[in-house]
Protein backbone atom coordinates (compact mmCIF):
# COMPACT_ATOMS: atom_id res chain seq x y z
CA UNK A 1 0.00 0.00 0.00
CA UNK A 2 2.92 2.55 0.86
CA UNK A 3 4.15 1.86 -2.41
CA UNK A 4 1.37 2.77 -4.52
CA UNK A 5 1.10 5.96 -2.32
CA UNK A 6 5.09 6.40 -3.44
CA UNK A 7 4.27 6.20 -6.77
CA UNK A 8 1.31 8.12 -6.36
CA UNK A 9 3.18 10.94 -4.69
CA UNK A 10 6.18 10.81 -7.03
CA UNK A 11 3.84 11.21 -10.22
CA UNK A 12 1.95 14.17 -8.27
CA UNK A 13 5.47 16.24 -7.83
CA UNK A 14 7.06 14.63 -11.41
CA UNK A 15 6.70 18.06 -13.13
CA UNK A 16 7.83 20.36 -10.88
CA UNK A 17 11.03 17.64 -10.06
CA UNK A 18 11.58 17.73 -13.67
CA UNK A 19 11.43 21.08 -13.95
CA UNK A 20 14.14 21.71 -11.46
CA UNK A 21 16.16 19.03 -12.65
CA UNK A 22 16.31 20.98 -16.46
CA UNK A 23 17.13 23.88 -14.72
CA UNK A 24 20.39 22.08 -12.27
CA UNK A 25 21.92 21.52 -15.35
CA UNK A 26 21.21 24.62 -17.49
CA UNK A 27 24.41 25.94 -16.46
CA UNK A 28 26.30 23.33 -16.85
CA UNK A 29 25.10 22.64 -20.49
CA UNK A 30 25.32 26.12 -21.73
CA UNK A 31 28.93 25.67 -20.14
CA UNK A 32 29.33 22.87 -22.36
CA UNK A 33 28.17 24.51 -25.20
CA UNK A 34 29.61 27.35 -24.99
CA UNK A 35 33.36 25.64 -24.29
CA UNK A 36 32.57 23.10 -27.47
CA UNK A 37 31.50 26.08 -29.51
CA UNK A 38 35.30 27.57 -28.76
CA UNK A 39 36.70 24.95 -30.00
CA UNK A 40 35.67 25.34 -33.19
CA UNK A 41 38.24 27.63 -33.66
CA UNK A 42 40.89 26.22 -32.56
CA UNK A 43 42.42 23.41 -34.81
CA UNK A 44 42.39 19.98 -34.60
CA UNK A 45 41.40 19.74 -30.95
CA UNK A 46 38.65 17.71 -30.50
CA UNK A 47 34.44 19.36 -29.46
CA UNK A 48 34.64 17.67 -25.97
CA UNK A 49 37.78 16.84 -25.02
CA UNK A 50 37.60 19.44 -21.68
CA UNK A 51 41.10 20.78 -19.51
CA UNK A 52 41.12 20.88 -16.07
CA UNK A 53 40.17 24.25 -16.14
CA UNK A 54 37.11 23.57 -18.18
CA UNK A 55 36.39 20.53 -15.85
CA UNK A 56 36.32 23.06 -12.83
CA UNK A 57 34.39 25.76 -14.69
CA UNK A 58 31.91 22.96 -15.49
CA UNK A 59 31.48 21.62 -11.79
CA UNK A 60 31.11 25.24 -10.20
CA UNK A 61 28.41 25.84 -13.41
CA UNK A 62 26.79 22.82 -12.26
CA UNK A 63 26.84 23.92 -8.06
CA UNK A 64 25.31 27.10 -9.85
CA UNK A 65 22.55 25.22 -11.02
CA UNK A 66 21.62 24.50 -7.67
CA UNK A 67 21.28 27.91 -6.86
CA UNK A 68 18.90 28.10 -9.43
CA UNK A 69 16.97 25.10 -8.02
CA UNK A 70 16.25 27.26 -5.01
CA UNK A 71 13.42 28.69 -7.39
CA UNK A 72 11.59 25.69 -8.22
CA UNK A 73 12.43 23.38 -4.99
CA UNK A 74 9.52 24.64 -2.76
CA UNK A 75 7.24 24.24 -5.80
CA UNK A 76 8.10 20.43 -5.33
CA UNK A 77 7.79 20.80 -1.71
CA UNK A 78 4.12 22.57 -2.38
CA UNK A 79 2.80 19.93 -4.79
CA UNK A 80 2.04 17.55 -2.24
CA UNK A 81 -0.56 19.10 -0.04
CA UNK A 82 -1.54 21.68 -2.00
CA UNK A 83 -2.15 20.23 -5.87
CA UNK A 84 -4.25 17.44 -3.84
CA UNK A 85 -6.40 20.35 -1.92
CA UNK A 86 -6.64 22.15 -5.34
CA UNK A 87 -7.50 19.41 -7.70
CA UNK A 88 -10.11 17.78 -4.78
CA UNK A 89 -8.28 14.81 -4.64
CA UNK A 90 -7.63 15.56 -1.07
CA UNK A 91 -11.30 13.88 -0.58
CA UNK A 92 -10.41 10.97 -3.05
CA UNK A 93 -7.57 9.89 -0.99
CA UNK A 94 -9.32 10.96 2.32
CA UNK A 95 -12.28 8.53 1.71
CA UNK A 96 -9.54 5.55 1.09
CA UNK A 97 -8.88 3.24 3.81
CA UNK A 98 -5.56 4.87 4.48
CA UNK A 99 -4.32 6.33 7.58
CA UNK A 100 -3.66 9.68 7.67
CA UNK A 101 0.16 9.58 9.11
CA UNK A 102 0.59 6.98 6.31
CA UNK A 103 -0.65 9.56 3.82
CA UNK A 104 1.64 12.21 5.27
CA UNK A 105 5.04 9.32 5.46
CA UNK A 106 4.42 8.45 2.00
CA UNK A 107 4.58 12.62 0.78
CA UNK A 108 7.63 13.52 3.05
CA UNK A 109 9.94 10.85 1.81
CA UNK A 110 8.74 11.70 -1.99
CA UNK A 111 9.72 15.14 -1.26
CA UNK A 112 12.87 14.13 1.00
CA UNK A 113 14.48 12.35 -1.88
CA UNK A 114 13.15 14.69 -4.93
CA UNK A 115 14.42 17.22 -2.96
CA UNK A 116 18.00 15.20 -1.99
CA UNK A 117 19.02 14.94 -5.87
CA UNK A 118 20.11 18.02 -6.69
CA UNK A 119 22.06 18.75 -3.05
CA UNK A 120 23.45 14.92 -3.26
CA UNK A 121 25.09 16.37 -7.13
CA UNK A 122 25.93 20.04 -5.46
CA UNK A 123 27.83 18.07 -2.76
CA UNK A 124 29.67 15.85 -5.10
CA UNK A 125 30.35 18.57 -7.53
CA UNK A 126 31.74 21.09 -4.40
CA UNK A 127 34.20 18.48 -3.32
CA UNK A 128 35.14 17.29 -7.20
CA UNK A 129 35.82 20.63 -7.70
CA UNK A 130 37.49 21.32 -4.31
CA UNK A 131 40.03 18.64 -4.79
CA UNK A 132 41.35 19.67 -8.35
CA UNK A 133 44.21 21.47 -8.80
CA UNK A 134 42.06 24.47 -10.78
CA UNK A 135 39.80 25.13 -8.07
CA UNK A 136 37.83 27.84 -8.75
CA UNK A 137 36.28 27.92 -4.52
CA UNK A 138 40.09 28.86 -2.92
CA UNK A 139 40.16 25.23 -0.99
CA UNK A 140 38.00 22.62 0.28
CA UNK A 141 36.73 24.95 3.48
CA UNK A 142 35.01 27.55 1.58
CA UNK A 143 33.65 24.93 -1.15
CA UNK A 144 31.91 23.57 1.61
CA UNK A 145 30.91 26.75 3.11
CA UNK A 146 29.11 27.44 -0.36
CA UNK A 147 28.05 24.19 -0.03
CA UNK A 148 25.76 24.71 3.39
CA UNK A 149 25.40 28.21 2.63
CA UNK A 150 23.40 26.69 -0.62
CA UNK A 151 21.63 23.95 1.40
CA UNK A 152 20.68 25.95 4.21
CA UNK A 153 19.24 28.40 1.30
CA UNK A 154 17.96 25.71 -0.29
CA UNK A 155 15.88 23.60 1.80
CA UNK A 156 15.12 26.89 3.99
CA UNK A 157 12.99 27.94 1.38
CA UNK A 158 11.20 24.28 0.76
CA UNK A 159 10.70 23.45 4.37
CA UNK A 160 8.33 27.30 3.66
CA UNK A 161 6.96 25.45 0.53
CA UNK A 162 6.22 22.71 2.39
CA UNK A 163 4.38 24.73 4.87
CA UNK A 164 2.21 26.82 2.97
CA UNK A 165 1.06 24.15 1.14
CA UNK A 166 -0.35 22.63 4.41
CA UNK A 167 -2.17 25.59 4.59
CA UNK A 168 -2.93 27.07 0.90
CA UNK A 169 -5.01 25.68 -1.61
CA UNK A 170 -2.64 26.20 -4.78
CA UNK A 171 0.50 25.27 -5.36
CA UNK A 172 1.83 27.92 -7.07
CA UNK A 173 0.44 30.26 -4.30
CA UNK A 174 2.37 28.60 -1.71
CA UNK A 175 5.74 28.25 -3.75
CA UNK A 176 5.11 32.28 -4.78
CA UNK A 177 4.68 32.89 -0.28
CA UNK A 178 7.72 30.26 0.34
CA UNK A 179 9.70 32.32 -2.38
CA UNK A 180 8.41 36.01 -1.22
CA UNK A 181 8.91 35.31 2.89
CA UNK A 182 12.26 34.09 2.20
CA UNK A 183 13.26 36.58 -0.12
CA UNK A 184 12.14 39.46 2.44
CA UNK A 185 13.64 38.17 5.01
CA UNK A 186 16.79 37.87 3.38
CA UNK A 187 16.92 41.66 2.33
CA UNK A 188 15.53 42.43 5.83
CA UNK A 189 18.92 40.70 7.50
CA UNK A 190 20.70 42.67 4.70
CA UNK A 191 19.46 45.87 5.48
CA UNK A 192 20.17 45.18 8.75
CA UNK A 193 23.75 44.53 8.08
CA UNK A 194 23.96 48.04 6.49
CA UNK A 195 22.42 50.02 9.23
CA UNK A 196 23.43 48.56 12.60
CA UNK A 197 26.48 50.86 13.70
CA UNK A 198 28.72 47.48 15.29
CA UNK A 199 28.03 45.38 12.42
CA UNK A 200 29.04 48.13 9.97
CA UNK A 201 32.35 48.44 11.70
CA UNK A 202 33.61 44.86 10.95
CA UNK A 203 35.77 44.65 8.19
CA UNK A 204 34.42 44.11 4.44
CA UNK A 205 35.41 40.20 4.33
CA UNK A 206 34.39 39.61 8.48
CA UNK A 207 30.61 41.80 7.36
CA UNK A 208 30.27 39.15 4.18
CA UNK A 209 31.25 35.79 6.77
CA UNK A 210 28.84 36.79 9.60
CA UNK A 211 26.33 37.97 6.68
CA UNK A 212 26.61 34.58 5.08
CA UNK A 213 26.63 32.39 8.37
CA UNK A 214 23.23 34.44 9.77
CA UNK A 215 21.39 33.41 6.63
CA UNK A 216 22.42 30.35 6.50
CA UNK A 217 21.82 29.46 10.61
CA UNK A 218 17.89 31.60 9.57
CA UNK A 219 17.28 29.87 6.66
CA UNK A 220 18.53 26.34 8.27
CA UNK A 221 15.87 27.38 10.93
CA UNK A 222 13.14 27.92 8.47
CA UNK A 223 13.86 24.51 7.16
CA UNK A 224 13.57 22.79 10.72
CA UNK A 225 10.55 24.80 11.45
CA UNK A 226 9.27 24.59 7.97
CA UNK A 227 9.00 21.10 7.62
CA UNK A 228 8.15 20.30 11.29
CA UNK A 229 5.30 22.97 11.49
CA UNK A 230 3.66 21.83 8.14
CA UNK A 231 3.49 17.88 9.18
CA UNK A 232 2.01 18.84 12.59
CA UNK A 233 -0.47 21.48 10.65
CA UNK A 234 -1.10 18.02 8.00
CA UNK A 235 -1.71 16.03 10.86
CA UNK A 236 -3.92 17.66 12.97
CA UNK A 237 -5.84 19.39 10.46
CA UNK A 238 -9.14 18.45 10.34
CA UNK A 239 -9.58 18.01 6.46
CA UNK A 240 -6.76 16.73 4.60
CA UNK B 1 -29.48 3.69 20.36
CA UNK B 2 -27.11 0.71 19.36
CA UNK B 3 -24.54 1.23 16.55
CA UNK B 4 -24.09 -1.63 16.04
CA UNK B 5 -27.39 -2.07 15.36
CA UNK B 6 -27.10 -0.34 12.08
CA UNK B 7 -24.69 0.25 8.97
CA UNK B 8 -24.82 3.66 9.46
CA UNK B 9 -26.31 5.63 12.93
CA UNK B 10 -24.58 8.90 13.46
CA UNK B 11 -25.32 10.18 17.63
CA UNK B 12 -26.86 14.31 18.00
CA UNK B 13 -23.79 14.93 15.05
CA UNK B 14 -22.91 18.73 14.54
CA UNK B 15 -20.69 20.46 12.28
CA UNK B 16 -20.38 24.85 12.96
CA UNK B 17 -18.26 26.77 10.70
CA UNK B 18 -17.26 29.77 12.46
CA UNK B 19 -21.06 31.45 13.56
CA UNK B 20 -22.83 28.97 11.46
CA UNK B 21 -24.41 25.88 12.64
CA UNK B 22 -24.41 23.67 9.48
CA UNK B 23 -25.51 20.30 11.08
CA UNK B 24 -26.75 20.50 13.96
CA UNK B 25 -27.75 17.41 15.87
CA UNK B 26 -28.00 14.76 13.02
CA UNK B 27 -29.16 10.99 14.19
CA UNK B 28 -29.04 8.65 11.31
CA UNK B 29 -30.24 5.61 11.71
CA UNK B 30 -29.31 3.59 8.70
CA UNK B 31 -30.50 0.31 9.07
CA UNK B 32 -28.51 -2.96 7.42
CA UNK B 33 -29.41 -3.62 3.47
CA UNK B 34 -31.55 -0.38 3.48
CA UNK B 35 -31.29 2.07 0.39
CA UNK B 36 -31.42 5.32 2.05
CA UNK B 37 -32.38 8.40 0.48
CA UNK B 38 -31.19 11.72 1.75
CA UNK B 39 -33.44 14.68 0.75
CA UNK B 40 -32.30 18.34 1.85
CA UNK B 41 -32.91 21.46 0.10
CA UNK B 42 -29.27 23.61 -1.26
CA UNK B 43 -27.63 24.24 1.26
CA UNK B 44 -29.41 21.77 4.00
CA UNK B 45 -26.33 19.93 5.38
CA UNK B 46 -26.42 17.07 2.92
CA UNK B 47 -22.95 16.91 1.86
CA UNK B 48 -21.30 18.37 4.87
CA UNK B 49 -23.26 15.34 6.69
CA UNK B 50 -21.70 12.82 4.40
CA UNK B 51 -18.44 14.46 4.47
CA UNK B 52 -18.43 13.34 8.42
CA UNK B 53 -19.82 10.10 7.60
CA UNK B 54 -16.87 9.47 5.52
CA UNK B 55 -14.28 10.92 7.73
CA UNK B 56 -13.64 14.07 5.20
CA UNK B 57 -14.76 16.94 7.90
CA UNK B 58 -14.25 15.96 11.57
CA UNK B 59 -17.10 17.08 13.61
CA UNK B 60 -17.38 19.87 16.04
CA UNK B 61 -19.70 16.95 18.36
CA UNK B 62 -21.26 13.94 18.18
CA UNK B 63 -20.02 10.70 16.45
CA UNK B 64 -20.62 8.13 13.49
CA UNK B 65 -20.35 4.85 13.24
CA UNK B 66 -20.21 2.68 10.60
CA UNK B 67 -20.92 -1.27 10.56
CA UNK B 68 -20.79 -0.16 14.75
CA UNK B 69 -17.23 1.38 14.22
CA UNK B 70 -16.53 4.76 15.42
CA UNK B 71 -14.65 6.74 12.21
CA UNK B 72 -12.85 9.11 14.79
CA UNK B 73 -11.41 5.94 16.90
CA UNK B 74 -10.85 3.47 13.72
CA UNK B 75 -11.09 5.70 10.27
CA UNK B 76 -9.09 3.15 8.32
CA UNK B 77 -11.30 -0.09 9.84
CA UNK B 78 -14.30 1.72 9.56
CA UNK B 79 -13.73 3.30 6.06
CA UNK B 80 -12.74 -0.60 4.76
CA UNK B 81 -15.71 -1.40 3.73
CA UNK B 82 -17.27 1.87 2.36
CA UNK B 83 -17.45 2.88 -1.22
CA UNK B 84 -17.96 6.59 -2.22
CA UNK B 85 -19.28 8.42 -4.76
CA UNK B 86 -19.01 12.26 -4.70
CA UNK B 87 -20.48 14.79 -6.59
CA UNK B 88 -18.27 14.79 -9.20
CA UNK B 89 -15.14 12.37 -9.64
CA UNK B 90 -12.77 13.47 -7.46
CA UNK B 91 -9.59 10.56 -8.89
CA UNK B 92 -6.64 11.90 -9.92
CA UNK B 93 -7.15 14.02 -13.45
CA UNK B 94 -3.78 13.71 -14.91
CA UNK B 95 -4.17 9.69 -14.18
CA UNK B 96 -5.39 7.31 -16.81
CA UNK B 97 -8.56 5.26 -16.09
CA UNK B 98 -6.72 1.97 -15.97
CA UNK B 99 -3.99 3.70 -13.39
CA UNK B 100 -6.69 4.96 -10.91
CA UNK B 101 -7.48 1.42 -10.96
CA UNK B 102 -4.40 -0.11 -10.12
CA UNK B 103 -3.89 2.65 -7.53
CA UNK B 104 -7.06 1.79 -5.69
CA UNK B 105 -6.15 -2.03 -6.01
CA UNK B 106 -3.14 -1.25 -4.33
CA UNK B 107 -4.86 0.89 -1.37
CA UNK B 108 -7.92 -1.64 -0.53
CA UNK B 109 -7.42 -4.98 0.65
CA UNK B 110 -10.69 -6.38 -0.89
CA UNK B 111 -10.25 -5.03 -3.72
CA UNK B 112 -11.46 -7.29 -6.57
CA UNK B 113 -9.45 -7.27 -10.18
CA UNK B 114 -12.07 -8.99 -11.86
CA UNK B 115 -15.00 -7.61 -10.33
CA UNK B 116 -13.13 -4.13 -11.75
CA UNK B 117 -12.60 -5.55 -15.24
CA UNK B 118 -16.05 -6.28 -15.69
CA UNK B 119 -18.00 -3.30 -14.48
CA UNK B 120 -15.07 -1.06 -17.04
CA UNK B 121 -16.42 -3.47 -20.11
CA UNK B 122 -20.43 -3.23 -18.54
CA UNK B 123 -19.99 0.72 -18.16
CA UNK B 124 -17.68 0.80 -21.20
CA UNK B 125 -15.10 3.00 -20.29
CA UNK B 126 -11.95 3.16 -21.83
CA UNK B 127 -9.22 2.00 -19.65
CA UNK B 128 -6.57 4.20 -21.53
CA UNK B 129 -8.37 7.55 -21.27
CA UNK B 130 -7.35 10.42 -18.72
CA UNK B 131 -9.48 10.69 -15.97
CA UNK B 132 -9.66 14.41 -16.83
CA UNK B 133 -11.31 13.76 -20.26
CA UNK B 134 -14.05 11.53 -19.19
CA UNK B 135 -17.83 12.82 -19.73
CA UNK B 136 -19.63 13.39 -16.80
CA UNK B 137 -21.49 10.68 -17.44
CA UNK B 138 -18.67 8.24 -17.51
CA UNK B 139 -16.46 10.04 -14.85
CA UNK B 140 -19.70 9.18 -12.65
CA UNK B 141 -19.04 5.69 -13.61
CA UNK B 142 -16.09 5.61 -13.17
CA UNK B 143 -16.24 6.89 -9.76
CA UNK B 144 -19.10 4.20 -9.50
CA UNK B 145 -16.48 1.46 -10.61
CA UNK B 146 -14.24 2.15 -7.84
CA UNK B 147 -16.78 2.39 -5.32
CA UNK B 148 -17.89 -1.12 -5.99
CA UNK B 149 -14.58 -2.82 -6.65
CA UNK B 150 -13.99 -4.10 -3.34
CA UNK B 151 -17.33 -4.90 -2.64
CA UNK B 152 -18.09 -2.47 0.52
CA UNK B 153 -20.82 -3.09 2.43
CA UNK B 154 -22.05 0.39 2.48
CA UNK B 155 -22.23 2.71 -0.28
CA UNK B 156 -22.41 6.10 0.07
CA UNK B 157 -23.32 8.29 -2.81
CA UNK B 158 -23.62 12.23 -2.72
CA UNK B 159 -25.70 13.69 -5.49
CA UNK B 160 -23.85 11.55 -7.66
CA UNK B 161 -26.14 12.47 -10.82
CA UNK B 162 -25.83 16.08 -10.21
CA UNK B 163 -25.65 17.53 -14.16
CA UNK B 164 -25.99 14.30 -15.89
CA UNK B 165 -28.53 14.50 -18.47
CA UNK B 166 -31.67 12.61 -17.94
CA UNK B 167 -30.97 9.30 -19.43
CA UNK B 168 -27.24 8.89 -17.95
CA UNK B 169 -29.17 9.87 -14.38
CA UNK B 170 -31.58 6.79 -15.36
CA UNK B 171 -28.49 4.33 -16.42
CA UNK B 172 -26.53 5.42 -13.55
CA UNK B 173 -29.55 4.85 -11.53
CA UNK B 174 -30.22 1.05 -12.53
CA UNK B 175 -26.69 0.92 -12.30
CA UNK B 176 -27.00 1.31 -8.86
CA UNK B 177 -30.09 -0.52 -8.09
CA UNK B 178 -28.54 -3.42 -9.87
CA UNK B 179 -25.35 -3.42 -7.44
CA UNK B 180 -27.65 -2.96 -4.46
CA UNK B 181 -29.34 -6.28 -5.63
CA UNK B 182 -26.45 -8.06 -6.59
CA UNK B 183 -24.83 -7.84 -3.17
CA UNK B 184 -26.70 -7.47 0.10
CA UNK B 185 -25.20 -4.02 0.98
CA UNK B 186 -26.50 -0.74 2.32
CA UNK B 187 -26.79 2.16 0.10
CA UNK B 188 -27.00 5.78 1.08
CA UNK B 189 -27.55 8.60 -1.36
CA UNK B 190 -28.84 11.67 -1.83
CA UNK B 191 -29.97 13.29 -4.74
CA UNK B 192 -31.79 16.23 -5.80
CA UNK B 193 -33.93 14.00 -8.44
CA UNK B 194 -36.69 12.89 -5.97
CA UNK B 195 -38.32 11.02 -8.69
CA UNK B 196 -35.57 8.68 -8.65
CA UNK B 197 -35.10 8.92 -4.62
CA UNK B 198 -38.32 7.26 -4.60
CA UNK B 199 -38.08 4.71 -7.20
CA UNK B 200 -34.58 3.05 -5.90
CA UNK B 201 -34.98 3.66 -1.93
CA UNK B 202 -36.93 2.27 1.17
CA UNK B 203 -35.84 4.43 3.44
CA UNK B 204 -35.54 8.32 3.99
CA UNK B 205 -34.21 11.36 6.05
CA UNK B 206 -35.08 14.63 5.31
CA UNK B 207 -32.41 17.13 6.39
CA UNK B 208 -33.59 20.93 6.97
CA UNK B 209 -31.28 23.70 7.89
CA UNK B 210 -29.31 21.08 9.41
CA UNK B 211 -32.01 19.20 11.42
CA UNK B 212 -33.13 15.99 10.48
CA UNK B 213 -36.61 16.38 10.37
CA UNK B 214 -38.12 13.11 8.95
CA UNK B 215 -36.62 9.57 9.58
CA UNK B 216 -38.38 6.56 8.40
CA UNK B 217 -40.13 4.03 5.72
CA UNK B 218 -40.65 5.38 2.08
CA UNK B 219 -43.87 3.57 1.78
CA UNK B 220 -44.72 4.45 5.50
CA UNK B 221 -44.29 8.32 4.65
CA UNK B 222 -46.40 7.77 1.16
CA UNK B 223 -49.07 5.70 2.72
CA UNK B 224 -49.52 7.89 5.91
CA UNK B 225 -49.10 11.13 4.23
CA UNK B 226 -52.52 12.00 2.33
CA UNK B 227 -53.55 15.61 1.07
CA UNK B 228 -57.03 16.36 2.14
CA UNK B 229 -59.20 19.30 0.21
CA UNK B 230 -61.91 21.08 1.99
CA UNK B 231 -64.35 23.15 0.52
CA UNK B 232 -65.37 25.36 3.45
CA UNK B 233 -68.83 26.69 3.82
CA UNK B 234 -67.32 29.80 5.95
CA UNK B 235 -63.62 30.66 6.27
CA UNK B 236 -61.22 29.21 8.81
CA UNK B 237 -58.05 30.13 9.73
CA UNK B 238 -55.13 28.32 9.76
CA UNK B 239 -54.52 27.93 13.24
CA UNK B 240 -57.68 26.57 14.20
CA UNK B 241 -56.90 23.63 11.53
CA UNK B 242 -53.45 23.39 13.47
CA UNK B 243 -54.94 22.93 16.69
CA UNK B 244 -57.24 20.19 15.31
CA UNK B 245 -54.52 17.69 14.79
CA UNK B 246 -50.72 17.84 15.26
CA UNK B 247 -50.53 15.75 12.05
CA UNK B 248 -51.49 19.36 9.86
CA UNK B 249 -48.02 19.44 8.25
CA UNK B 250 -49.11 21.87 5.72
CA UNK B 251 -51.86 24.12 4.38
CA UNK B 252 -52.42 25.43 1.28
CA UNK B 253 -54.88 27.59 0.18
CA UNK B 254 -56.30 28.32 -3.97
CA UNK B 255 -59.45 30.54 -3.72
CA UNK B 256 -62.30 29.13 -1.46
CA UNK B 257 -60.44 25.41 -1.04
CA UNK B 258 -58.23 24.69 1.66
CA UNK B 259 -55.83 21.79 0.96
CA UNK B 260 -54.65 20.23 4.16
CA UNK B 261 -51.28 18.13 4.37
CA UNK B 262 -51.83 15.77 7.09
CA UNK B 263 -48.48 13.42 8.08
CA UNK B 264 -50.25 10.03 9.80
CA UNK B 265 -53.24 10.38 7.90
CA UNK B 266 -56.20 8.68 9.26
CA UNK B 267 -60.44 9.02 8.44
CA UNK B 268 -60.93 10.07 11.68
CA UNK B 269 -58.86 13.03 11.73
CA UNK B 270 -59.85 14.16 7.99
CA UNK B 271 -63.07 13.91 9.31
CA UNK B 272 -62.89 15.91 12.46
CA UNK B 273 -61.17 18.68 9.59
CA UNK B 274 -64.53 18.62 7.73
CA UNK B 275 -66.70 19.37 10.31
CA UNK B 276 -64.23 22.19 11.67
CA UNK B 277 -64.11 23.99 8.16
CA UNK B 278 -68.30 23.45 7.46
CA UNK B 279 -66.68 21.45 4.35
CA UNK B 280 -69.38 19.59 1.80
CA UNK B 281 -66.84 18.26 0.01
CA UNK B 282 -63.85 15.78 1.09
CA UNK B 283 -60.90 14.85 -1.33
CA UNK B 284 -58.38 12.97 -0.19
CA UNK B 285 -55.37 12.13 -2.67
CA UNK B 286 -51.87 10.65 -2.33
CA UNK B 287 -49.00 12.29 -2.28
CA UNK B 288 -45.77 11.94 -4.21
CA UNK B 289 -42.54 11.94 -2.98
CA UNK B 290 -42.08 15.40 -4.24
CA UNK B 291 -45.21 17.12 -2.76
CA UNK B 292 -44.72 15.11 0.54
CA UNK B 293 -41.45 17.13 1.01
CA UNK B 294 -42.04 20.00 -0.15
CA UNK B 295 -45.41 20.40 2.09
CA UNK B 296 -42.74 19.09 5.60
CA UNK B 297 -40.36 21.41 4.51
CA UNK B 298 -42.76 24.15 3.57
CA UNK B 299 -44.51 23.13 6.99
CA UNK B 300 -41.63 23.13 8.96
CA UNK B 301 -40.89 26.51 7.92
CA UNK B 302 -44.50 28.00 8.44
CA UNK B 303 -44.23 26.33 12.45
CA UNK B 304 -40.88 28.28 12.68
CA UNK B 305 -42.46 31.17 11.85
Amino acid sequence: MFLTLLRKDWRLAKPAFLLMVVLFFVPASVGVAVTAYARIFEDKVPLLRFSNDDFADLLSLLVGGGWLCIFVGPAVAACQFARERRERTSEFLGALPVSRGRIIRSKALTTACMLAFPLLLCFLASISASTSNHNPFDGRTQALSMFGLLSAIFLGVCGLGWLFSCILSSEILATTAALLVSATLAFKIYLVFQVVPSLKALSPMQRELTLTWTIAVLFACFAIVGFIAGTIIASVRRTL
Amino acid sequence: MNPTEFAISTDLLTRRFGQRTAVNGVGLAVPRGAIYGFIGLNGAGKSTTIRMLLGLLAPSSGSVHLNGINIAFEPVRAKSRVGYVPDRPTAYPWMRVQEVIQFCEGVFPDWSPTLASSLLKKYRIDPRAKVSKLSKGTGAKLSLLLALSHDPQILILDEPTDGLDPIARDEFFEEVLRASLDSPRTVLISSHSLQDIQRATDHLGFLHEGRLIYQGRTDELLGTTKRVRLLPDTPIEDAALRRLSPDVSHIAREGRAVTVTLRNFSPAVAESLRTAAHSPNLDIADLSLDDAFKDIVKGMEATCS
